[in-house]
């Protein structure tokens, strides 16, 4: 029978070992994935969003009332929907509601005023948490965007006359292209600065012509929110 | 040795062992497990061959906006080591490129949601050490020449590499993430493809701004700081000065600057603070242009979800926040002067042809008393 010195030092030693291992393993596991949620949920933390969470953030994101006020009556945009690296403090967004969850971060733009909405929604909570409105300059080009600037350029008759007879032959070469397509499209957003810059405070996009591997010198700018195109000449 | 000392000593032998147990377990515990899988983790040991030494786990993800992203970098500089987490994310925030006549002023990041442009054998050969992890993305683990030399005795170095290009229209940016096996960690950007049609022998610049989101050892107390360096006669002095709230910080060629990242937790064996110094890497100049965030080379900010386009830095330290022991989220800007010449191309008839060769800027985060030891000896 152990006696009660042994009995208290068995405690003692177990007490003492439980602290250690706390002290120990505190800072491993504080930096290791959380532990809620299976652990395959844990390992796709950190993968792209399916096509199946983009759709359920976009439908998230459109139903919240935030959101609906800024696409209210207006011409807008979905950019992008893409997984929201966030950590969860400091912001309001606690640490344990982030362990095992994944966030979306979606884009808007809207036209009329050139401006964009930054949406977090919480996958999990099936809720958004956060918006942020942005300038227009801080939204990306969408593909849409640009088919959209091409439509418009390839009607403007100044455009066919610098593209000439091959006009009809160019596109907007995909985006995993892997050949350079022999008459391709390829875009810029413009920012400007100047009050009386044109495309101030407007979504322009500067294209340009590449011609089996060449660039034509001149090129279209068109801006989106008027629905205008004008050239503009190469500089020598 | 008497009775009581003897088990005294058994004891804190058991102690002691329960401890390394518990130790070893929760080490394995916090390293098996990645937070991304497939394609997005990529894992690389070195040496390539034989006893391994060091480790970096990696996640990354292509990005609607930023190209080629790292969602997460962790390294171990030991089998029996845990890993350290170094980034939580890292990414290029924006590049920037203006023209000297003052018109355009290009953000190639933000203009697009377009994805990388594809790679192939051609760009990623695997006689190289090159294999396409996915349509757009190149995985290379390559010699990165000599780690050290002493005399006779020597030891090469290997580095494993992540690059994808961005495709910016007229332009192309190979975003490339190297993480070698002494820790260190760089980041780079290469601007290259064919100049502004409209324009091409105007003279500009490309500026990429990274975000980096250092987090050693978990994402609560960091600290920041800069680290100089001055001539004095004879003698010289290097400092090291805590930031204590949110700025920016000019690279000084002659001041040697740099921002050294500690954390409150992290100790090496020797019981000094582990941490990361952030400095220039093949910088040739440091541009200044009209636009606030472009008047300084380096920042810290405190992390917040939203703080994310190098644009708004100005606002994001407006008004200064405390960066001392908390979570800091460091950028970097690099310049690219790029002055054309015939070796870009050519007017031929109404078109420019021609490439304008890869030009390279970056940045290093290079380990700080993480090693008990030198590595890789």
């Amino acid at each position: 029978m152990p006696n009660s010195i042994q009995i208290l030092r068995r405690s003692c030693a177990r007490a003492l070992t439980t602290g250690l291992v706390f002290v120990v393993c505190a800072p491993v596991l504080a930096q290791a994935p959380p532990l809620g949620g299976s652990s395959q949920a844990a390992r796709n933390q950190l993968n792209p969003l399916s096509a199946a969470e983009q759709q359920a953030a976009e439908r998230i994101a459109t139903g919240d009332s935030r959101v609906r006020e800024f696409t209210a009556a207006a011409r807008t945009r979905v950019v992008y929907v893409e997984l929201a690296n966030v950590k969860p403090e400091p912001d309001g967004i606690s640490r344990r509601d982030a362990g095992g969850s994944r966030f979306a971060e979606v884009l808007q733009y809207r036209y009329n005023d050139d401006s964009g909405l930054r949406i977090l929604v919480d996958l999990q909570r099936k809720e958004v948490r956060a918006v942020e409105r942005l300038e227009g300059g801080s939204v990306p080009l969408t593909r849409a965007d640009l088919e959209d600037a091409v439509k418009l350029a390839l009607a403007s008759p100044e455009v066919r006359e610098l593209l000439g007879s091959e006009a009809r032959q160019y596109v907007v070469p995909a985006p995993a292209a892997t050949k350079n397509p022999p008459y391709a499209i390829r875009a810029l957003l413009v920012q400007s600065l100047a009050e009386n810059d044109p495309c101030y405070r407007r979504r322009c996009v500067h294209l340009f012509f590449q011609r089996r591997g060449a660039y034509l010198t001149g090129a279209a700018i068109v801006d989106l929110t008027e629905n205008r195109v004008r050239i503009e000449r190469g500089v020598r | 040795m008497n009775v009581q000392a003897h088990r005294s000593a058994r004891f804190f032998a058991r102690l002691f062992g329960s401890t390394l147990l518990a130790l070893v377990g929760c080490t394995v515990a916090g390293s098996a497990r990645a937070q991304c899988s497939g394609p997005n983790l990529v894992e690389q040991r070195f040496p390539l061959l034989g006893t391994e030494e060091t480790r970096w786990r990696v996640c990354w993800a292509a990005h609607a906006k930023n190209g080629l992203v790292i969602t997460g970098a962790w390294f171990r500089k030991s089998p029996a080591s845990p890993f350290v987490r170094v980034l939580w994310d890292g990414r290029i925030s924006e590049i920037f490129v203006p023209y000297h006549d003052g018109s355009p002023r290009y953000y190639d990041v933000t203009n697009f949601t377009f994805n990388l442009t594809s790679v192939s054998a051609a760009d990623c050969p695997t006689a190289l050490g090159g294999a396409p992890i996915s349509a757009n993305v190149c995985k290379e683990v390559r010699d990165r020449g000599l780690a050290w030399k002493d005399y006779a005795q020597v030891r090469r170095g290997q580095e494993l590499a992540l690059w994808g290009a961005l495709g910016a229209g007229n332009y192309n940016y190979v975003m490339e993430w190297i993480f070698r096996d002494d820790g260190m960690l760089i980041g780079r950007v290469g601007a290259t493809a064919v100049n502004l049609p409209t324009k091409p022998l105007m003279p500009h610049m490309h500026n990429p701004i990274w975000r980096l989101d250092v987090d050693l050892d978990g994402a609560s107390g960091d600290s920041v700081a800069q680290m100089t360096h001055a001539e004095a006669g004879l003698n010289a002095n290097d400092n090291h000065m805590t930031v204590s709230t949110e700025q920016g910080f000019d690279w000084s060629l002659q001041g040697f600057s740099g921002l050294l990242v500690t954390d409150a937790s992290l100790k090496n064996a020797k019981g000094h603070e582990s941490g990361y110094i952030l400095m220039p890497w093949n910088a040739h100049g440091a541009s200044r242009h009209q636009e606030a965030f472009t008047q300084h080379d380096m920042w810290v900010t405190r992390y917040k979800w939203s703080e994310m386009d190098a644009k708004n830095l100005p606002t994001y330290t407006t008004p200064p926040e405390s960066v001392e022991n908390t979570d800091i989220v460091l950028w970097y800007k690099g310049s690219m002067h790029h002055h054309p010449r015939d070796e870009d191309g050519e007017f031929l008839g109404n078109t420019w042809s021609g490439e304008a060769h890869i030009m390279w800027t970056g940045f290093q985060l290079m380990p700080f008393n993480l090693f008990d030891r030198t590595p890789l000896r």
